[in-house]
């Protein structure tokens, strides 16, 4: 490579200054000494007039007198003058007196100038003679200008010695500058220069002490910082697996690391200096980029073209550069393998979801398939407790069907829960609800089975406890329903213990703290881990035949949904206890009001107007059995087998509530309902939605097609007629003597009146009083028995309350007391 | 003062002298040896005579003035007439001339007499006396213009 240097060196600069002097110190030399010479030639010729002048003077009488001898003495004393060649004296006419040194035959004209003769060059003057007013004659003389000549040929030579002294003390002067400054620098320019091109190997060999060769040395060293960190830089460029381009903004690449050059196939170095249009066409969102003045913006989807004009796809982001050229910095990640992985990825995922689809598709449809038999079934068994005609064996077996039936129902359930559950789909529905009422049931239900079982189960309720909450009544009861179970199916010895309370902690936050003891075989250590995972069951679990194994993992799921974690502290042998806590809201509205599930309706009030019930089903022995018991309660009834004929036997009958199933051929229960609720009167009509399907999905559909509510199959005889209840605004006459369904432990409550417990002494109602304030139960039983010491109908009427835990009915009952 | 400027001063007295001179008088008269080729000169080469700044005639004599006594009348008239300046200017001249040239003043006469002798006795002789006193034993040298 061909380092030239600039016009304007510092050596070129030397050398002008140089010669600069050196004309100077010349033309300086030279017109001093055309001055020394003219002025020498002045003097000269001054000095020649006034000779003239002086000789003139002498020379006049001597004219006049004509006396030669002495003319000829007046000029040989001018002799004297070392300059002097020759004189002569002329008479006025102008004709030759006397002459001394050979003059020459020029006329006296009163004028001067210069000859040549043998002694070298002369200066002629000549002056005319006057005295006395009167023009004697001329005098001429000749002034040797050689003496003055050599004298000035002396001073040229001086001059000219000294130009070229100085010539050469410049040129030395320069020739050292030059090696001592110019010669460095250059050396340095040269380097710098090199390493500018590239050359980053270059060495500055400066060893000089001076300013330079400091200069020099700190180069170096700055150098080689600059090195170490352009190959600091370089490492990192080469190390990167993504493409990264420097562009100016003039759109040319700047830089661009190796990844580039292996993404796109050029050479190594081809791309320097290309515009990056070369590339990608996608640039335009770098430069959107740089016109937003945003400092880095990423995830750009753009294109970048290889060599031979394959796209690919990149992942580009861009940052703007804080140097001069306003360059931006744009990193691309290729992005094929990833689309790759991600399209894999995409098709794995839809795979998946069409068999998750699949699969709650086959539960959805197997659920109904089982629930639809499953409904006659139960219903038809719930029917034929009705016969008062059936003997106690076969009503025995009638429950056995029925408890079958229920449990199965709880079986599917289940399986669909954890279903749901695994596919996302189950959420939280908070509502305000009786606590205690809940816990009430559940004694309800388990008493009887711990009973059977020669176990005692016991509920302890803090006093503190809040009776009613916000939280998801269902689940909780699930939930509950699954601990209390699984105590009382492993739990052969002993006591089961429910333990309640809600607990305000610093944060404000109320939680609901559950546990549930037994005093059952234990579970060991080892199973504990696996306990809540979904069909995973214990040793004990499967020693006691029956069970999903799903119970407590659904329980698990459910109390995590509410934000609480079921643990487990157990010891082989020593029973287990299962506890959790949840987060819960203390309910401000209104109690929801309990349901009466417990108490078995027997007809409509006599007072009742007679209220018509149009049953819409495709399966005849559904329609049967809701018909039966549908006209014993007191309804009128008429059936329909399709959603068609349910519209025409509304239009011309006008019932005042249709149970319709959902699921028809010919016109679907959906259809039905909407075509109905589009006619004038429409609305007037309750439409109770029968649908035995699970999912939560298909019920608000039903809803939203002008349903005022729905009823899961298999249909619960109790909670059918409650919900009619509801809608139609009937009162109905129960039967108080008899327990039915599969918890038939219900015990019902005895009558009691204020009047009744008015009579009791006041000391043992102001006690009762203050037990059920301060909610000690065991004071409150003991005063009960106490109340049954006089009366014992009361006492069992108070006991039932006490052991509901209907302190509100027994406060009531308190309070009209005498005082 | 330098030499040069004495020059010049006395040139210049000798320019302005002739003018306010006027005409010559007859009372006096310039007397050479009976011998000299000259009948009459011009008053300039007369004066240059008296000064001395011609030393010898033509044909070789010595040129050989006689002043007379500063107590001869016409004296007076000689200076300013022939010579054209003053007795102080040329009391200068003399000092001047015998500082500069070596030349001495020219000897004085006694009285007329003795100039007609010191002109008779010498060929280059020259002086003046008053016209009365005139007689053959020297040549009179007529002024002219």
């Amino acid at each position: 490579m061909i380092f030239r240097l600039p016009l304007r060196s510092i050596r070129t600069k030397f050398l002008l200054v140089g010669f600069a002097a050196v004309l100077l110190s010349g033309s300086v030399s030279f017109f001093m000494a055309a001055e020394q010479r003219r002025q020498m030639e002045d003097q000269l010729r001054s000095g020649a007039v006034n000779l003239a002048r002086q000789t003139e003077f002498v020379m006049a009488p001597l004219i006049a007198f004509d006396s030669r001898d002495e003319m000829k003495k007046a000029l040989e004393l001018l002799r004297t003058n070392p300059d002097f060649a020759w004189a002569r004296v002329s008479d006025e006419t102008g004709t030759p007196l006397v002459s001394v040194g050979g003059a020459p035959p020029t006329r006296c004209d009163g004028k001067s100038g210069k000859e040549l003769s043998d002694n070298g060059v002369v200066l002629r003057v000549s002056t005319p003679i006057v005295d006395g007013g009167k023009t004697w004659g001329c005098l001429q003389l000749g002034i040797s200008e050689e003496r003055s000549r050599d004298s000035a040929k002396r001073l040229w030579t001086i001059t000219i010695i000294g130009a070229l002294m100085t010539i050469l003390v410049t040129l030395a002067c320069g020739a050292y500058l030059a090696r001592t400054i110019a010669y460095p620098v250059t050396r340095l320019a040269e380097a710098v220069s090199r390493i500018e091109h590239g050359e980053w190997d270059t060495r500055i060999d400066v060893s000089s002490g001076d300013e330079v060769g400091l200069l020099a040395r700190s180069f170096q060293s700055m150098m080689q910082e600059l090195r170490r960190s352009k190959n600091y830089v370089d490492d990192i460029l080469h190390s990167m697996n993504d493409s990264l381009v420097v562009v100016d903004k003039e759109r040319k690449i700047r830089t661009a690391n190796p990844a580039t050059y292996s993404l796109l196939g050029y050479a190594e170095g081809q791309l320097v200096g290309e515009p990056i249009e070369r590339i990608t066409s996608g640039i335009g969102l770098l430069d959107a980029a740089r016109l937003r003045g945003e400092e880095s913006s990423s995830g750009f989807e753009i294109e970048y073209v290889a060599q031979d004009g394959l796209k690919i796809p990149v992942l580009a982001s861009v940052a703007r550069m804080d140097d001069h050229n306003d360059s931006v910095i744009c990193m691309a990640q290729d992005m094929r393998e990833r689309n790759r992985g991600e399209r894999e990825l995409l098709s794995a995922k839809e795979a998946a979801e069409s068999a998750n689809r699949a699969k709650s598709a086959f539960l959805a449809n197997m659920s109904h398939e089982i629930r639809t038999p499953l409904n006659a079934i139960m219903g038809y068994s719930q029917l034929m407790l009705r016969d008062s005609n059936l003997g106690s064996g076969a009503k025995e077996n009638l429950n056995i069907i029925n408890r079958s039936g229920v449990n199965l129902l709880a079986l599917i359930n289940d399986i669909l829960d954890m279903s749901k559950i695994e596919a996302g789909h189950v959420k939280l529905n908070p509502a305000p609800f009786d606590l205690l009422g809940l816990v009430k049931d559940l004694e309800i239900m388990f008493r009887l089975r711990a009973e059977t079982k020669g176990l005692k189960l016991e509920v302890d309720i803090s006093p503190d406890c809040k009776r009613s909450i916000e939280s998801d009544q269902g689940k909780m009861r699930q939930v509950l329903v699954n601990l209390l179970g699984n105590a009382v199916k492993f739990t052969e010895r002993g006591s089961i213990t429910l333990r309640m309370s809600t607990v305000q902690r610093e944060d404000h936050q109320m939680w609901l703290s559950t546990r549930v003891e037994d005093t059952g075989p234990g579970i060991a250590a080892e199973e504990q881990a696996g306990l809540f995972r979904p069909f995973v069951q214990s040793q004990s679990g499967r020693d006691v035949q029956g069970g999903t194994g799903l119970g407590l993992a659904i329980s698990q799921q459910f109390i995590r949904l509410m934000g609480g974690e079921i643990r487990l502290a157990s010891e082989v042998g020593a029973g287990s206890t299962f506890y959790f806590e949840v987060p819960v809201q203390p309910a401000n509205g209104g109690i929801v009001s309990r349901q009466m599930a417990t108490r078995r309706v027997a007809g409509l009030q006599p007072t009742q107007q007679a209220r018509q019930v149009l049953v819409v089903d495709d399966d005849a022995n559904n329609r049967g059995w809701l018909t039966t018991l549908l006209k014993i309660i007191g309804f009128s009834v008429r059936e329909a087998k399709d959603g068609a004929e349910a519209i025409r036997l509304w239009q011309e009958w006008k019932p005042d509530l249709i149970l319709m199933d959902v699921r028809m051929p010919v016109m679907d229960g959906m259809e039905a309902t909407s075509r109905i609720r589009q006619q004038p009167g429409g609305t007037d009509t309750v439409i109770i939605a029968l649908t035995a399907s699970a999912m939560d999905e298909e019920r608000r559909v039903v809803l939203q097609n002008g349903a005022n509510d729905f009823v899961s199959k298999p249909c619960q005889e109790d909670e059918l007629l409650q919900k009619m209840q509801t809608h139609l605004n009937v009162s109905y006459l129960y039967d108080d003597t008899e327990a039915h369904g599969s918890d038939a432990g219900a015990t019902p409550r005895p009558e009691l009146t204020r009047g009744a417990v008015q009579e009791l002494p006041r000391e043992l109602v102001v006690g009762l009083q203050l037990a059920i304030r301060n909610g000690e139960k065991a004071r409150l039983n003991e005063l009960i028995e106490r109340v049954g010491e006089r009366d014992a109908k009361i006492s069992r009427a108070l006991k039932k309350l006490a052991d509901d835990y209907d302190y509100d009915a027994l406060t009531h009952l308190l309070e009209g007391a005498p005082e | 003062m330098t030499r040069r400027q004495y020059i010049r001063l006395a040139i210049g007295v000798l320019c302005a002298s002739r003018k306010a001179l006027g005409k010559f008088t007859d009372e006096f008269a310039v007397i050479v040896h009976p011998s000299n080729r000259f009948d009459t000169l011009s008053r300039s080469k007369v004066s240059y005579l008296f000064l001395r700044k011609v030393s010898r005639w033509p044909w070789g004599a010595e040129v050989a003035p006689l002043d007379l006594a500063q107590s001869e009348p016409i004296r007076r008239l000689f200076v300013q007439q022939v010579l054209g300046i003053s007795e102080e200017q040329l009391a200068a001249y003399w000092i001047d001339q015998r500082a500069t040239r070596g030349v001495s003043p020219p000897l004085q006469g006694r009285d007329v007499e003795a100039a007609k002798l010191w002109v008779a006795a010498r060929p280059g002789g020259i002086a003046y006396v008053p016209s009365s006193a005139l007689d053959a034993t020297v040549k009179i040298l007529r002024i002219g213009s």
